[in-house]
């Protein structure tokens, strides 16, 4: 059984519970008082993790942290469609792994003004924002080619990817962070996409859409 | 305010809205939030929702109305009136709840759309070729005379690798405020033209398209390659503009939001013209209605309309329209072998193309979208407001039934509307009504805490269901019913006095008048509609004395409580009333 050390807050945790859900992972969590307990600092946590982070899994006492490493190891023992990281597919593996690092971009300009803003980190706001708009124009670009092409997701295949798990709540809590998508409509209807996923969990902060059609 | 306002200008591609897409944009910092229903019409209204402000953009688009994320405030395709309040499920919106609606077009790809409404329907002449291809808008941060300044002495290349040959392109002319650059080759002659939308002081959106399209395979390339040019230029434009250009300031000064009219549905009569006109099933014939000009105000579902006809009768229609069908009304009248002059002259006279008036709507028969299982029972012609609420329950998880009773398959009515959901309708045929009350409470078996019930047709069905219910342990708030016609035999003579408690004005009500005819002699403005005690439009509220219901639409629950009165029939049996207006 997968032990899911967990902040509801936090998108680097909704990250590991958007795949636990999609790929129905029986899982249980723990709940961590990130804020403002700073639990995640305690000695006992410590144990767990040295550097004081989550989420942490631990599955049947493997413990496994930083929220892609446990994504590249939950898709890829528990996704017998080998779709969410394609291992048998080096090409389309390799755009997985291009976009999952793309993420670390946005993690630390879209997420860092949301914490910023909301839980009072001490970041530098403007220059989080700006670099945040310079990475959204990027992948709304991308995202409007993908639709001409017929494509829905980050990568060139049919189904989601890792990609898209790690990117989509970056993204989708920006305007917590003071980042306006309204320029942004390729990457507004690729939300949409990704909320209509069956099994697809909601956040604090994260709102439903409706279905297409 | 900046020049312009009266303008069209493109607020978004089509292609934007696919999928239900709710898309959010503005146009000289007016915040607008663009939708496209399923019918295909596209909305363009001020992207705000009238409850608490929250942003429509964040909602979901259901294919037929607009749903605000926060309470879910629904708002109709076209009208952008408000049709449901889910924290008042059996309370229905006022019409003068209504979002901002601004002019929309669609032409050459786009949307346009403008602040105050354009003198005509003529956008930028763009192309003559219906199918050009559309580029991809692209957002500048910088103010529109800059973007303007800089579009005139712009000039870009296409091709020019491997086997093709370059395209430069140059700017010609600015033919209605588009920017039209042109080139020319071995292949032939093309044109790019730019048409920006002043989206706020800051930014500008570029939306473009090339003419004529280019070759089916070759037109993602031309959309990369312009894409990029585009993409350098905003580069160079940023980059001057954020020397010191000074946007234009930000329509603060102008209120977000400005009152609609308001609607008073007693009086404002609305003229419409016969736009189809059809027989349905034996002696049912189906009337669409189109207003002669403007637009027909929001309903729900279970609304009905009053006919003004030209003999002089008023008759009241359900409206048989699905959510977000707005644009016209589509009524089902069947003929009355004791008809007065109502459904006899509609079957006889009224033929594709003629005017009459309407007013209206009013519901009082609300359909409650909450309740995990709807019932909703029809007798007849009494299928007509249920089959709207049918409709409106099939867009959602909600679970109903149909049971829809009559007297063979060729009397059942507006059969292509329930095949979107015939599996949760029943036809009963040919029924006595010992066998209908039988197949009734079958249906409908004990109350489960979980239902509601909606049921019409002729009078003595309707009480019979509501009968049976009542024996199953249905609650009276539970059972909603709309009768056509009162049956009862009335006391039109008793004389009593009637207080108005919030004007402290104290009235006589004598023999042959009502407390309705009383009130309007006195000045005070009250809305109705079928004035026999049938359909609710004239209620108030009672604070003190003893009334005589005559009335059909109360429930038992409701002529005991003594705390709402109709005053079209209802009297009293005290000396005197104090109505709570």
């Amino acid at each position: 059984m997968v032990t899911l050390y967990d902040y509801e807050l936090s998108v680097n945790c909704y990250k590991v519970r958007l795949l636990l859900n999609f790929l129905s992972i029986p899982h249980k969590v723990h709940p961590i008082d990130f804020f403002p307990g700073w639990e995640h600092k305690s000695d006992w946590f410590k144990n767990v993790n040295p550097l004081g982070h989550i989420p942490v899994i631990d599955d049947d006492n493997y413990i496994l942290r930083d929220a892609n490493a446990i994504l590249v190891y939950l898709a890829t023992k528990y996704d017998a469609s080998d779709s969410w990281y394609p291992v048998s597919q080096p090409p389309l593996l390799g755009e997985t792994t291009q976009w999952m690092m793309f993420s670390e971009g946005t993690t630390n300009t879209a997420s860092a003004a949301r914490l910023h803003d909301s839980l009072g980190y001490e970041f530098d706001i403007d220059s989080c924002r700006t670099g945040a708009h310079r990475l959204f124009r990027v992948l709304d670009e991308h995202l409007w080619f993908q639709e001409q092409k017929n494509l829905n997701w980050l990568c060139s295949s049919q189904t989601p990817t890792l990609a898209d798990l790690v990117l989509f709540p970056d993204i989708i809590l920006s305007e917590e962070g003071g980042i306006n998508r309204v320029s942004y409509p390729a990457i507004r209807r690729w939300t949409d996409r990704f909320r209509r996923l069956p099994g697809f969990t909601l956040m604090a902060g994260v709102l439903e859409a409706g279905a297409s059609r | 305010m900046a020049q312009g306002t009266a303008k069209w200008h493109p607020v978004a591609s089509v292609a934007d809205l696919r999928e239900r897409h709710v898309f959010q944009t503005e146009l000289f910092g007016h915040e607008l939030v663009v939708w496209q229903a399923d019918d295909g019409f596209v909305n363009v209204w001020e992207n705000r929702c009238l409850h608490r402000g929250s942003r429509l953009s964040v909602g979901i688009n259901d294919g037929a109305e607009l749903v605000c994320a926060y309470h879910g405030w629904r708002y109709a395709n076209q009208t952008a009136g408000c049709t449901y309040i889910p924290a008042h499920p059996s309370n229905s919106p006022a019409q003068t709840i209504c979002n901002r609606v601004y002019p929309s077009l669609v032409r050459h790809g786009f949307v346009w759309s403008a602040l105050d409404q354009p003198c005509d329907t003529t956008v930028c002449d763009l192309v003559d070729d219906n199918e050009p291809l559309v580029l991809r808008s692209l957002p500048l941060d910088a103010p529109l005379e800059e973007v303007q300044r800089q579009l005139e002495s712009y000039e870009f290349e296409l091709g020019g690798d491997g086997d093709n040959e370059v395209l430069k392109f140059e700017f010609v002319s600015l033919p209605s405020g588009s920017y039209l650059y042109k080139s020319q080759n071995s292949v032939g002659s093309f044109s790019v033209r730019f048409v920006l939308q002043p989206f706020n002081g800051d930014t500008t959106v570029i939306h473009g398209l090339v003419s004529p399209a280019p070759e089916k395979e070759n037109q993602l390339d031309w959309l990369l390659r312009i894409n990029s040019q585009l993409a350098r230029f905003r580069e160079q434009v940023e980059l001057s503009a954020s020397t010191g250009m000074k946007p234009w300031p930000k329509a603060d000064d102008t209120p977000l939001y400005e009152s609609p009219q308001s609607v008073d549905s007693s009086v404002g009569h609305i003229e419409v013209q016969v736009s189809e006109r059809w027989l349905t099933a034996i002696d049912i014939v189906g009337f669409e209605l189109c207003p002669v000009q403007g637009e027909l105000p929001t309903f729900q579902p279970g609304a009905h309309i009053d006919l003004h006809l030209p003999n002089g009768l008023n008759r009241q229609y359900s409206l048989i329209n699905g959510p977000g069908e707005q644009g016209r009304y589509q009524i089902g009248v069947k003929l009355e072998q004791n008809s007065r002059g109502g459904s006899k002259f509609l079957h006889e006279e009224l033929e594709k193309g003629d005017r009459l008036f309407l007013s209206g709507p009013h519901n009082n028969f609300r359909l409650r979208r909450d309740a995990p299982q709807t019932f909703l029972f029809a007798g007849g012609i009494g299928l007509t407001p249920l089959l709207a609420m049918a409709q409106a329950l099939d867009r959602t998880e909600l679970d109903f039934a149909l049971h829809y009773f009559a007297q063979s398959k060729e009397h059942l009515a507006f059969q292509d509307r329930l095949v979107p959901f015939e599996n949760r309708v029943t036809a009963h045929l040919g029924l006595n009504p010992g066998e209908t009350e039988q197949r009734v409470t079958q249906a409908l078996g004990t109350y489960d805490h979980l239902s509601q019930l909606y049921v019409c047709g002729p009078p003595p069905m309707i009480s019979m269901v509501r009968e049976t219910a009542r024996g199953l342990g249905w609650p009276d708030e539970v059972v909603h019913y709309e009768y056509f016609k009162n049956e009862l035999i009335l006391d039109q003579v008793s004389a009593f006095e009637i207080e108005l408690a919030r004007s402290g004005m104290t009235l006589s009500v004598g023999s042959g008048s009502t407390i309705l005819d009383v009130l309007r002699e006195n000045g005070v403005a009250l809305t109705s509609s079928c004035e026999q005690g049938a359909c609710g439009t004239c209620e108030v509220g009672l604070l003190e004395g003893e009334p005589n219901h005559q009335d059909v639409y109360l429930n038992e629950t409701e002529h005991e409580a003594g705390t709402r009165i109709m005053t079209c029939v209802s009297r009293a049996h005290s000396d005197r009333l104090v109505l709570d207006i």
